[in-house]
């Protein structure tokens, strides 16, 4: 797991955008991660998983990376 | 009365004219084109003294509305060939548009290896020498014109590439604090006065008569809509991704969605992205203290503020700004991963007065012919350094990644049209390449930044691996921009626009409260095409055609990794953009 931007003050160890490992039962969504970690969708507004962004019911294989961003832009 | 500043390197006289009706309402972009159109032919030799540089502020600019704080500088460009909109924000645009000068017009050529600066106050202008300021870099130029020409000067400044005519140079505005960092950078406008002898603009606006709009209640309608959308807009509200990290929040996310260019365009994956992030700015910032600061504006009234100072480590100032496009050509596409390398790189480019985005493609090139090792920051330091002494090796450098890779027997050059292609890979993310292959400016991603939809979900989503619908979805963002690029306005209100209907609607009101007009949204796409089209036919005038619309051939069968994509949009539908 990575937490980027704003993020990071939900890291568990309070470790901004350092990875961490988090265990969630088999079949678990993105949803369900999200809800984990207590973030809703307004600041949890993209999820990537295996470098793309997947929606709410994308299920979670084992030993994947999710990276979670709040609303970016730039340019 | 607006008025146009015409002044003539070659006669060394400096001509103050209304400007004409035909160009009345228009400024930035819409203006410069239009101008260089008009007044360019075509196939002149870009460094001779037939080319012209205009400066426009947007029509908006000098006025109370919000983040409005634009200047286009355009002309024909010695590094595509072709006709050429740069723009920078600034408070130099704010002041020239107070003064009442729609527009300034560079012509003729000094003809010999003089320098001169031009002094321009509201009565007019003068050409004098610019003794002293002869081959000297931006930084010490600035403080020797704050020194000439008072603490509150507005200026313009090329530096030694650009009096070297080198074709990455760009063209440096001075920002809130006078630091002449805020960059007209790509396409070599710089390089264009540079061959005219020009080496610097100071404004004294004493006795400036301001900016009215023509309706009062009208524009302020418009500028409170706009403000609140902007203040509410997550991306750009205080305390926002872009206020809170700079643009360079970006790097992260492109990394992660495989799109972010790596070692000259091999990977979309850096895995020393997080190094040279927004992140790692801000942390910087905390852990260094001193200099060092996030939410700076590049000009008054900006609300956005998504500039930063980066401190060395004792606190001091290293350089403003760090953007996305510069941390990621200095760093991830030349393989570095140490941001005090990348903060120096990029000081050298601002010293130097050259485009970061071309010399991080230059270099990235540069690595793969084997004139240094991915990833060696002090060697991408010392190249750069050649361009400074303009020895052999800095000339042909300087002249861009196109040139460089030629030089050298390079088949992987990410260029489109001669110019350095940008922080967004085209093989991970389909539509920026339509908009990089078919802008009248070669490769340019602010030209239709369609990341906004196909990577940040801003503006609705798009997937960004399909090649479906994206001629179209570029074609939108290129007129909407060409547009947004002549009222003056940050590129960056399109966010909150994008998703909030109310924000556009108070950007066509205070345009039209500021010139009496009766523009509806359409009129903006109409007004985009317009513009686009008048630069397209300057291309096809001087040569660029069709044949020109094409991506690099090794995207076309190159796997890129993660998704292991090549550029896969068809030359038929490609073509289909202008047909």
């Amino acid at each position: 797991m990575v937490l980027y931007a704003n993020l990071g003050k939900y890291h568990p160890r309070g470790r901004g955008s350092e990875p961490f490992t988090l265990l969630l039962p088999r079949g678990s969504t993105v949803d369900d991660l999200l809800a984990e970690l207590g973030l809703g969708r307004d600041e949890a507004k993209l999820v990537f998983v295996e470098h793309a962004a997947r929606p709410g019911n994308h299920i979670l294989q084992d030993g994947r990376k999710a990276a979670i961003f709040p609303p970016v832009a730039g340019g | 009365m607006r008025r146009v500043v015409r002044v003539n390197m070659s006669e060394k006289k400096v001509v103050v004219e209304p400007l004409p009706d035909k160009f009345a309402g228009k400024g930035g972009r819409w203006l410069t084109s239009l101008m260089v159109s008009d007044e360019v032919p075509a196939g002149c030799h870009p460094l001779g003294p037939n080319n012209k540089v205009v400066f426009a502020p947007g029509i908006l600019t000098g006025t109370s509305a919000p983040n409005s704080g634009r200047i286009s500088v355009g002309g024909k460009s010695p590094l595509t060939g072709g006709i050429k909109e740069s723009n920078a924000g600034s408070p130099f645009p704010q002041k020239m548009a107070r003064m009442g000068y729609a527009a300034l017009v560079v012509e003729g050529a000094a003809g010999d290896d003089s320098r001169w600066l031009l002094k321009l106050d509201v009565n007019g202008g003068e050409l004098v020498p610019a003794e002293g300021l002869q081959w000297k870099g931006t930084y010490e130029a600035a403080a020797i014109l704050k020194e000439n020409h008072g603490e509150k000067g507005a200026f313009m400044l090329i530096g030694p590439a650009g009096e070297a005519k080198m074709a990455m140079a760009g063209i440096a505005f001075n920002d809130k604090e006078g630091r002449p960092s805020r960059y007209a950078g790509r396409g070599g406008l710089g390089a264009v006065l540079g061959s005219k002898g020009l080496k610097a603009i100071v404004l004294d606006d004493t006795g400036a008569p301001g900016v009215e709009p023509a309706d009062q209640d009208l524009f302020k309608e418009g500028r409170e809509k706009l403000v609140d959308a902007i203040q509410s807009h997550d991306v750009t509200k205080k305390g926002g991704a872009l206020n809170s990290f700079g643009t360079a929040v970006l790097v992260n996310i492109l990394n992660e969605a495989g799109g972010l260019p790596t070692r000259n365009f091999r990977s979309g994956i850096f895995e020393g992205a997080q190094q040279i992030s927004g992140e790692a700015l801000a942390e910087a910032a905390k852990q260094r203290g001193g200099a060092g600061m996030r939410g700076h504006s590049c000009h008054p009234g900006c609300i956005i503020a998504c500039s930063n100072v980066y401190a060395r480590e004792d606190g001091s100032e290293h350089v403003s700004c760090i953007e996305y496009e510069s941390s990621w050509a200095l760093g991830a596409n030349c393989g570095i991963d140490n941001l005090d390398h990348v903060a120096e790189l990029i000081r050298l480019c601002n010293d130097l007065g050259i485009d970061t985005i071309e010399a991080g493609v230059t270099l990235g090139v540069a690595m793969e012919a084997g004139l240094a090792e991915f990833g060696d920051g002090p060697s991408a330091i010392k190249l750069l350094g050649e361009i400074g002494a303009r020895t052999p090796l800095g000339h042909l450098l300087g002249q861009g990644a196109y040139f460089t890779g030629k030089a050298y027997g390079v088949t992987r050059i990410p260029t489109v049209k001669g110019q350095g292609m940008p922080a967004y890979e085209p093989r991970a993310v389909k539509g920026i390449g339509v908009t990089y292959i078919t802008s009248p400016m070669g490769a340019d991603h602010t030209a239709g930044y369609t990341i906004a939809p196909e990577i940040l979900a801003v503006g609705g989503q798009q997937e960004p691996l399909s090649t479906t619908e994206k001629v179209a979805l570029s074609r939108a963002f290129q007129e909407t921009t060409a547009f947004i690029d002549s009222t003056g306005y940050c590129l960056f209100i399109a966010f909150p626009i994008l998703d909030i209907p109310s924000g556009f609607e108070g950007v066509v009101q205070t345009v039209n409260g500021m010139l009496g007009t009766g523009y509806t949204g359409d009129d903006v796409g109409a007004i985009g095409r317009e513009i686009l089209q008048a630069e397209r036919d300057f291309n096809i005038r001087a040569g660029i055609t069709a044949a020109a619309d094409r991506p690099p051939e090794f995207m076309r069968y190159e796997q890129l990794p993660p998704h292991n994509h090549v550029y896969d949009i068809s030359d038929e539908e490609l073509d289909r953009f202008w047909n």
